[in-house]
């Protein structure tokens, strides 16, 4: 009962302009108003810090010649709706970039990627263990892992996983869209173990993405597409119809990345419980490359399969519907919902970043991160919980 | 370039003129405190400038590595950790630094 109400209520919310009072929790009734006012007075007061600020940087009259040019702020969302500063501890449910104004058009701002290491799509044996190489010097050079030999078949062995799991998508790209990267975070215990997520209280972590080619899906591949394939497919499809449903003038999404889990080399949402292997990210397909392109058509067999969690199988029983904690799968509808709340959720903090706030900056990006529950509802991820999609807005 | 991260600390209680601040205390329950606008502009001001005076501190210390690369981009970001009140800053392990070195 009370999941068919927050169907409703998702529904309702989607067709009007103001988010509906459960957009940040499924038992909030806090008012929408109060965390757009909220968010507008973090907006302003940065807008001023930035104007106050002004040229007064020491860098930028030292020999050095560095200069400020980015600012980020991240916010946390609170399960009743409050939205702040995020402190130390909390994780961020938004984040907003603020970057200089640019009227000299040579001015080239250098983009620095939050990635230690990137890995191209296809790896030979010895491109891995060279790989593999750099990662374990990289640790060491801590000081904090002291068995060189174990750490250094605990990497290979994590990367030969993920390899197999990447050569397996044979399929990145429908429609408008295309899965650009696979992106992990390993992290190491002091013995040498290494995790395939960011273990609470690890102090060593190094983000690894790895490149995804552009291949499109054609009516060929549809036959024989294989479970990881078919995931990616799916939420491709998804993907472009929620995009066409939600737009945001004045700003272009620029990524998208849902965080995805796996049982027996096969993808799924991802869920605490689940088993957790990185995050896909999904990314525009180059206009030149689309436009080439026949479009493709995805029966509704393949399209109207559940989404599983975790990558794991659905249970077979009917008590799921009065129990839905014990769902292993979320139906397309709930995705597809789900998938046009995140997008409407990050469009009402984009749209509302569009106004001019300061003299010399403004705001270049904005970054959602979005939970999903059991039920397939998705929610602005409060700070008790972890995100598994994060949508990126970026000025055209 | 120069980037800032800014995350603050948690403080007091609420009202609707204040920047709340989220953070999650020692047994993992949300704990919301708040800040008068004012103060938080002039904390960015404040804590900004004292970036500065650590990232020269830094460079001077630093040295390119060889002749085809360059120190092009310092990240920084600094946060206050597991205290309720506002007050001036500590800093200490929640401060990051970031080089980023690229070919020319």
């Amino acid at each position: 009962m009370k999941f068919l109400f927050f169907i409703l209520f998702i529904g309702n919310s989607l067709a009007g302009t103001q988010l509906a009072p459960d957009w940040v929790s499924e038992t909030s009734n806090k008012a929408t108003t109060e965390v757009g006012e909220a968010y507008e007075l973090i907006l302003n007061s940065h807008a001023k810090a930035l104007d106050k600020m002004g040229d007064k940087s020491f860098l930028k009259n030292s020999s050095f010649g560095f200069d400020m040019d980015e600012m980020v702020t991240d916010m946390a969302v609170s399960k009743s709706g409050d939205l702040g500063i995020a402190a130390m501890k909390a994780n961020s449910g938004l984040e907003i970039k603020w970057k200089k104004k640019r009227f000299d058009s040579i001015i080239v701002v250098d983009e620095a990627k939050d990635v230690d290491f990137v890995v191209p799509n296809k790896v030979s044996d010895i491109e891995l263990a060279t790989l593999a190489d750099s990662i374990r010097n990289v640790v060491l050079a801590s000081g904090k892992i002291k068995d060189s030999q174990l750490l250094r078949s605990n990497i290979y062995a994590a990367l030969e996983s993920v390899r197999s799991q990447v050569n397996a998508i044979d399929v990145t790209s429908y429609d408008k869209w295309r899965v650009g990267f696979l992106r992990l975070d390993l992290s190491f215990s002091v013995s040498g173990k290494v995790y395939l997520f960011i273990k609470a209280g690890v102090a060593l972590r190094l983000r690894m993405e790895w490149n995804l080619r552009d291949v499109p899906l054609t009516n060929n591949k549809i036959a024989s597409m294989n479970d990881h394939t078919k995931f990616v497919v799916k939420t491709l499809a998804e993907l472009n119809n929620a995009l066409v449903k939600v737009p945001v003038p004045g700003f272009e999404p620029k990524k998208i990345m849902i965080g995805v889990g796996v049982f027996k080399m096969r993808f799924g949402l991802w869920k605490l419980s689940a088993g957790f292997v990185g995050w896909l990210g999904f990314v525009p397909v180059r206009y030149s490359n689309y436009k080439s392109r026949i479009p493709v058509v995805i029966p509704p067999s393949i399209l109207d399969e559940d989404f599983s969690i975790g990558g794991g199988p659905e249970e077979t029983t009917d008590n799921k519907i009065w129990w839905p904690w014990k769902r292993k799968a979320i139906t397309r509808t709930s995705f597809a919902t789900g998938m046009e709340k995140s997008l409407t959720t990050a469009a009402f903090f984009a749209e509302r970043a569009r106004v001019n706030r300061s003299t010399h900056w403004q705001v270049d990006e904005v970054k959602t991160v979005n939970d999903i529950s059991q039920t397939g509802f998705f929610s602005l991820a409060d700070i008790s919980n972890r995100g598994i999609v994060e949508i990126d807005f970026k000025r055209k | 370039m120069f980037k800032i991260i800014m995350i603050l600390a948690m403080v007091g209680t609420c009202n609707a003129a204040s920047i709340k601040v989220l953070g999650i205390d020692g047994n993992s329950k949300i704990v919301m405190g708040e800040m008068r606008p004012d103060i938080y502009v002039e904390t960015i001001f404040l804590t900004k400038n004292a970036l500065d005076q650590q990232a020269i501190s830094g460079l001077e210390n630093f040295k390119d590595k060889g002749p085809s690369w360059r120190l092009s981009r310092i990240s920084m970001s600094v946060g206050v950790t597991g205290e309720v009140g506002f007050g001036p800053f500590k800093y200490g392990k929640s401060l990051k630094q970031r080089f980023v070195y690229t070919r020319y």
